[in-house]
């Protein structure tokens, strides 16, 4: 009978206790290789393990689309999106929740797209002018730069000879060495080429900067409140040890921060038109 | 272990020792050799490439300040507002950026040009990072633009080190800043590589010319190089190379080689070139630090170059069978000289053995009572005492100062039998000392201021040594003499024993006559004349055969014993047994002759009397053993072999006793009643025999087989040289 009475405590405790432990699969967007990435996420999801009792697994995909389809099915629980994915795939999946949002070295969490020019250069509105953009993905790219364009000087991108140089300083450079007349970036790095005779010719809103999403059809609410809650409350003596992501601490971001931005993912050209 | 092991261990370890350091040093300079040439080649290598680079910048700045539109941006640069400044780095930049991507192809990583006041004024290489001071970070920016010299060497910076050649500029008398071009060490290692291949170029930096130097947003591109913490690398972020290192697991090897290598440890410390000669896997590797000065000559760190270098696995080979072959030799040759030692330790001890067994020697020959002289090669090398006594010196050497043979003190003597000086030096030149034995010479005994004979006798002990013993035998010739006069006496009493024998019969003829006649004339008044005549007859016979028997002794006495003379030895038997008839006959001992003529060149007399000794000898071992009259022989034979006659004596008196046999030749010895017997006879006889005839005598008892008489008796053979 005693025997009996034990070895059912002991399965009520070990089935308790796998409930507790259950995994998570996190897929932050592919920004840099496989490794850097999971190097860079490894101290926040160790973190998180540690202090919640989860088991949190990379899930790393090559492609920013794989990430968004895993979500929506149901597949992935954890993300790390830039605001451009995150507000395409919020379009069409409701249940991702934006919880924290990643402060960068300035220790700001957000951040403006620019338009810049070198000075010197004559900026004929009636002209097709030549556009360097830092990759289709990213905020201050085609996305953003189109709306500055058309907002600012009525100009419609998609007519305009336009380049992905792939970062956002390339793109800069690109007008330095006359290639472009104009180049999207974001405004922290746009302001480093004044020095080099560049201008601001136009801003966007303050935008939210890279997110970590949590898919609330896969998570409890209980779950994503303490799983945001956890991050929130990190220490920065904590935080500022981690040489990775989340280094400069983490701020609140709720999705009304992006609630005047919308995107269809595909409307953004993945490729340049000079070559056409 | 005994002590000669030992030492044979002892020496071969130490000499092992030293052959291996001694080889190990020769590898090692050979080693040095090598690699000092190696690293000879490489300084040589790295020099000639930055030189050619220094002439290809010289070109490109030549270029520069002839390119009026640079100059112009340039010219307004130095006196324009911030926000003009700002425009006109742009504007520099989009003039030369399409030089900066050619210099790129070149392998120059840092384009950059300052203000004349030693501000960035443009970094090609990070265009957005500019108008930071560098003036007290560069000591070529300083030398540029306050000394107005152009700087070219490796130096650190605010971003990234390099190999820098910087130019003032200075256009028109007017000094407009200064422009550099800096080398990544990918550039001058791809040259090196071209030059002189190598498995990898390296390049390590101290900290002063890295981390303490550089923006902190640059410190991310170094890392630790895997030798020592004292240095830095590049990373794998902006180096080829170091993403070449990390992933060879050669270098990963040597690495760890070199940093656990003591030369390593101790060598980097001192800033100066160096080579390593690692050995791994079968392989030898020669590994340079050569050691890089910056522009203010202060130390920045090593041009590192790993090279495969199989030549050292070479010598190191080739030094190892020399080493084998080496130690095989020195313990041969330690065992041979080990051996010698030996050898020459058993020659002292044998020497010192010798000495000692010399002074035994010494000190018995001095002890002995003879005079001992030993030769070598006809000089007197050792003498006694005894011969220092006797002719009066300290030493042998005081002797040998004045005199170089004792002939000098041989005396002159009467007697032809004492040598004289002459015939000893005769016999000393020729090296025939052999010779001298059983001379004797006369010397005066300085000892006891006599003169005194001495007995030679001469014996060698090696082809050229001789040692002579001189015996003084003064003594023994007195006591000769005497027992020659005792003899001489016996004989004289032999004689007249003889001569009553031979005497008594005619004797008592004449008495018998004498008494005839006389009773005749009692009787008769008148004796007939024939009876008278008869008698007279008689007596005057015998009286003649008497006065013949005497001169028969006289004539023998008369002879000189020393007259020489050849006769017929068969003569001297026969005079021998006339002279002894009488007693032969009274004693009714039969003799047996059988005699061949032989001459023989000496004294007869000796040889007679020498043989009347033994038959009177014999004829008292017959009356002494009873021999039966009848059994009475005295057998004598006379033959000769090839160079001696034999006088073979032998009788049938029962023989001599075995016990005393040896014994007979002995002077005073005898088995007859003193009435009868002196113990001079045979003594005599062999005196005779030995000394004068210079015979042998041998005896012995014998079987006779006789008349059909089975005798026994002794038998006295004697052997006399007939030369």
């Amino acid at each position: 009978m005693n025997r009996l009475f034990i070895l059912l405590f002991l399965s009520i405790v070990t089935f308790t206790y796998a409930q507790e432990k259950k995994v998570l699969y996190f897929s932050p967007l592919p920004t840099k290789s496989s490794s850097q990435v999971l190097k860079d996420f490894l101290p926040l999801v160790s973190y998180l393990e540690k202090k919640l009792h989860l088991k949190i697994e990379f899930k790393y995909e090559k492609n920013y689309k794989d990430i968004l389809e895993g979500i929506k099915k149901g597949s992935i629980d954890l993300a790390y999106l830039g605001p451009l994915p995150y507000i395409s795939l919020k379009k069409e999946y409701e249940s991702v929740e934006p919880l924290i949002v990643f402060r960068e070295k300035n220790k700001k969490h957000n951040y403006r797209c620019v338009l810049a020019k070198f000075k010197e250069d004559k900026f004929l509105k009636n002209e097709q002018i030549k556009v360097a953009l830092t990759q289709p993905l990213s905020t201050c790219g085609y996305f953003m730069t189109s709306i500055l364009l058309k907002r600012d000087f009525n100009i419609d991108l998609s007519k305009q000879k336009y380049d992905y140089k792939m970062t956002h300083e390339d793109a800069l450079l690109s007008v330095l060495k006359n290639e472009s007349l104009i180049a999207g970036a974001k405004d922290s790095i746009a302001h480093k080429f004044e020095s080099l005779g560049f201008e601001i010719i136009a801003k966007s809103q303050v935008l939210p900067g890279f997110t970590l999403v949590a898919n609330s059809k896969t998570l409890s609410n209980e779950l994503v409140h303490e799983i945001k809650g956890t991050i929130l409350s990190i220490s920065k003596q904590e935080y500022s040890k981690w040489n990775a992501k989340g280094a400069y601490g983490f701020d609140e971001v709720t999705s009304n921060s992006y609630k005047n931005l919308s995107v269809d993912m595909n409307t953004i050209p993945k490729v340049g038109n000079l070559d056409e | 272990m005994n002590r000669r092991s030992l030492v044979y261990i002892i020496i071969s370890i130490s000499l092992f020792f030293v052959f291996v350091y001694s080889v190990k040093t020769v590898v090692q300079k050979d080693f040095e050799i090598i690699m000092n040439q190696n690293l000879q080649s490489t300084k040589i290598a790295y020099n000639s490439i930055f030189d050619t680079y220094k002439v290809a910048a010289l070109k490109d700045y030549e270029s520069l300040v002839s390119n009026k539109e640079v100059v112009s941006v340039l010219k307004e640069f130095k006196y324009a507002n911030e926000n003009r400044q700002n425009i006109l780095r742009g504007k520099l930049y989009r003039l030369l950026v399409s030089k900066y991507e050619n210099l790129k192809e070149l392998g120059v990583r840092q384009f950059h040009f300052h203000t004349h006041k030693g501000d960035s004024l443009l970094r090609f290489h990070n265009p957005y990072n500019s108008a930071d001071s560098l003036i007290n970070f560069r000591t070529s920016i300083k030398q540029a633009n306050k000394k107005f010299q152009r700087t070219f060497g490796f130096e650190g910076g605010r971003a990234l080190p390099g190999f820098r050649y910087v130019f003032p500029i200075i256009v028109n008398k007017e000094h407009l800043g200064s422009v550099e071009f800096s080398l990544a060490f990918e550039a001058i290692e791809e040259k090196l590589k071209a030059v002189l291949p190598s498995h990898a170029y390296v390049l390590l930096m101290n900290k002063e010319t890295t981390l303490n130097k550089v923006f902190d947003s640059y410190k991310k591109y170094f890392e630790n190089s895997s030798l020592s913490s004292d240095y830095f690398i590049e990373n794998e972020k902006i180096s080829r190379i170091s993403s070449f290192i990390k992933h060879d697991k050669l270098i990963h090897g040597l690495d760890k080689l070199i940093k656990d290598s003591p030369s390593f440890k101790e060598l980097h410390k001192q800033n100066s070139d160096f080579s390593l000669s690692i050995f791994k896997d079968d392989s030898s590797y020669v590994i340079n630090f050569l050691a890089l000065k910056n522009i203010n000559d202060g130390f920045a760190g090593y041009i590192v170059s790993y090279s495969q270098f199989d030549q050292l696995n070479q010598i190191k080979d080739k030094y190892n069978l020399f080493m084998i072959i080496g130690i095989i030799l020195i313990m041969v040759l330690v065992y041979l000289l080990t051996a010698l030692l030996k050898q020459r330790t058993d020659t002292l001890n044998q020497k010192d053995k010798l000495e000692q067994s010399n002074r035994n020697l010494q000190t018995i020959i001095d002890k002995q009572k003879n005079i001992i002289i030993i030769f070598k090669d006809k000089n007197i090398v050792q003498v006694n005492q005894k011969f220092l006594s006797l002719l009066g010196f300290e030493t042998l050497e005081s002797f040998s100062h004045v005199n170089s043979c004792i002939s000098n003190f041989l005396l002159l003597d009467d007697s032809e039998s004492i040598l004289g000086k002459k015939e000893f030096l005769e016999y000393q030149k020729s090296n025939s000392l052999i010779k001298l034995d059983n001379k004797t010479v006369k010397i005066f005994n300085k000892d006891t201021n006599k003169e005194e004979y001495f007995l030679i006798n001469s014996d060698s002990y090696s082809n050229r040594g001789h040692i002579l013993v001189l015996t003084n035998i003064s003594e023994l010739l007195n006591l000769q003499r005497i027992v020659s006069m005792q003899s001489k006496i016996a004989a004289v009493g032999e004689m007249i024993a003889n001569i009553a024998h031979q005497w008594r019969q005619p004797l008592s003829i004449i008495t018998t006559s004498v008494s005839g006649l006389r009773i005749q004339a009692e009787i008769n008044e008148i004796i007939e004349k024939k009876l008278i005549l008869e008698c007279i007859h008689n007596v005057s016979s015998q009286a003649q055969y008497l006065s013949s028997t005497i001169d028969d002794f006289r004539n023998f006495f008369k002879e000189d014993s020393n007259k020489i003379d050849e006769y017929n030895v068969k003569d001297a038997v026969l005079k021998s047994l006339d002279l002894t008839k009488d007693i032969l006959n009274s004693n009714y001992i039969e003799v047996v002759l059988d005699l061949e003529n032989i001459k023989l060149l000496y004294n007869q007399n000796i040889l007679i009397q020498s043989l009347m000794n033994i038959i009177n000898n014999t004829k008292d071992a017959m009356l002494i053993n009873k021999i039966d009259d009848q059994s009475r022989f005295l057998f004598i034979d006379l033959s000769k072999n090839q160079d001696e006659l034999i006088l073979c004596v032998k009788d049938s008196a029962g023989g001599i006793d075995e016990k005393i046999i040896d014994k007979i030749f002995e002077p005073y010895f005898t088995t007859k009643h003193q009435s009868i017997g002196t113990g001079i006879g045979l003594y005599m006889t062999y005196q005779i025999i030995t000394k004068q005839l210079k015979g042998k005598v041998f005896v012995q008892n014998v079987d006779i087989e006789y008349k059909d008489k089975k005798l026994r008796g002794a038998e006295f053979k004697i052997c006399i040289p007939l030369v």
